[in-house]
């Protein structure tokens, strides 16, 4: 019985993985970061994974992930950079990204097929944002001012 | 003991007629030059420090002559050639330390003897060739650095023989085949790096009975296949 509860860093970036990542990632209750950047990862997000307590920096950039973004996002408490740049993301831009109150000033959600329009909650972010990336998606409307 | 001095010159040769010193503490100086084989002839001497200082050339086979040594500590000089097998006499060294040199060759068999280990620090070196089956009889190894070395081949089933290690350290290399399940036996297993070689194969689902690790680095191989649902259930 496997049990790595303990595990603080997943560094498994830049292989040649396949599959979902499992949802029962989420018992991996200490993990801080999680990279798993360039692989050949596919199913959909499991937004169990933005509700870990400790999860600090999630990249998951350059795989083939599909599904929506969690609304879950905006109530974790630890989450600080978030990057899902180049997979295959739909959906739209859940406006409760705009209430995280973890700290997170790093998102890149560039190089998706994310839709509709940017919600102005976005803009409560403005104070703690470093890096916003929606480079490269299918998004319409206007940018909220206070991003600007 | 003359440790934090700012002594500068070579070793004396005359160092081997100190037939019965136990400590040789020259830690924080700025010594120079090569290690005298005469140091060989110290052999009660248990421990040997020389941080710090800039060493040069080989280290001399007369060091496996010194049997009671716990610790060896030659780290960050600039040695060159190779281990001497003899080292593998020091059957109670407890602590290796050979980091940051020059060293190259192959790391030879007989390291297998040196069965009091707890530490072994070979990282930041220029060694070559495959990892001796015979680092399975060091079963009392904490920690065992390897990283930033040139070596080649598979990883040993035999590591499953080291149940008391807390730190593998093998990044940085030109590792090939895939990871023994036999890892899984490692129980006690903290941080576990592996990341830049070419490893290939899938990740075993007996990584997963590693229930104490803290970190995992595998990044930057040509692993393959799913995120094993058994490290989490």
């Amino acid at each position: 019985m496997g049990q790595l509860t303990v595990l603080s860093d997943l560094f498994l970036n830049d292989n040649s993985l396949t599959g979902s990542i499992p949802s029962e990632i989420a018992a991996m209750k200490d993990l801080r970061y999680v990279d798993l950047s360039a692989n050949s990862i596919n199913g959909t997000f499991p937004s169990e994974i933005v509700l870990m307590k400790n999860l600090r920096e999630l990249s998951l950039t350059q795989n083939s992930i599909t599904g929506t973004l969690p609304s879950e996002l905006g109530i974790s408490i630890s989450l600080e950079t978030f990057d899902l740049s180049q997979n295959s993301i739909t959906g739209t831009l859940p406006s409760e990204l705009g209430s995280s109150i973890s700290g997170l000033f790093y998102i890149d959600l560039s190089d998706n097929s994310i839709r509709g329009t940017i919600p102005s909650e976005m803009g409560l972010l403005t104070d703690q944002l470093y890096y916003l990336d929606l480079t490269s998606n299918l998004l319409t409307g206007t940018i909220p001012s206070v991003l600007g | 003991m003359l440790s934090r001095n700012s002594l500068t010159g070579t070793l004396p040769i005359e160092l081997g007629l100190a037939t019965s010193l136990h400590q040789l503490d020259l830690n924080g100086n700025s010594l120079r030059g090569t290690i005298p084989s005469e140091l060989g002839d110290m052999t009660a001497l248990s421990d040997l420090g020389f941080s710090r200082s800039s060493f040069t050339g080989t280290l001399p086979s007369e060091l496996g002559l010194l049997t009671m040594p716990s610790k060896l500590d030659f780290g960050d000089h600039s040695f060159t050639g190779t281990i001497p097998s003899e080292l593998g006499h020091m059957a109670l060294l407890s602590e290796l330390d050979l980091d940051g040199n020059s060293l190259t060759g192959t790391l030879p068999s007989q390291l297998g003897g040196l069965t009091s280990l707890t530490s072994l620090h070979l990282q930041r070196n220029s060694f070559r060739g495959m990892l001796p089956s015979e680092l399975g009889r060091l079963t009392g190894l904490e920690i065992d650095e390897l990283n930033e070395n040139r070596l080649i081949g598979t990883l040993p089933s035999q590591l499953g023989m080291l149940t008391v290690m807390s730190q593998l350290s093998l990044y940085v290399n030109s590792l090939t085949g895939t990871l023994p399940s036999e890892m899984g036996q490692m129980t006690t297993l903290s941080d576990l790096d592996l990341h830049e070689n070419s490893l290939r194969g899938t990740l075993p689902s007996e990584l997963g009975l590693l229930t104490g690790l803290s970190t995992l680095h595998f990044d930057v191989n040509s692993l393959s296949g799913r995120l094993p649902s058994e490290w989490v259930s």
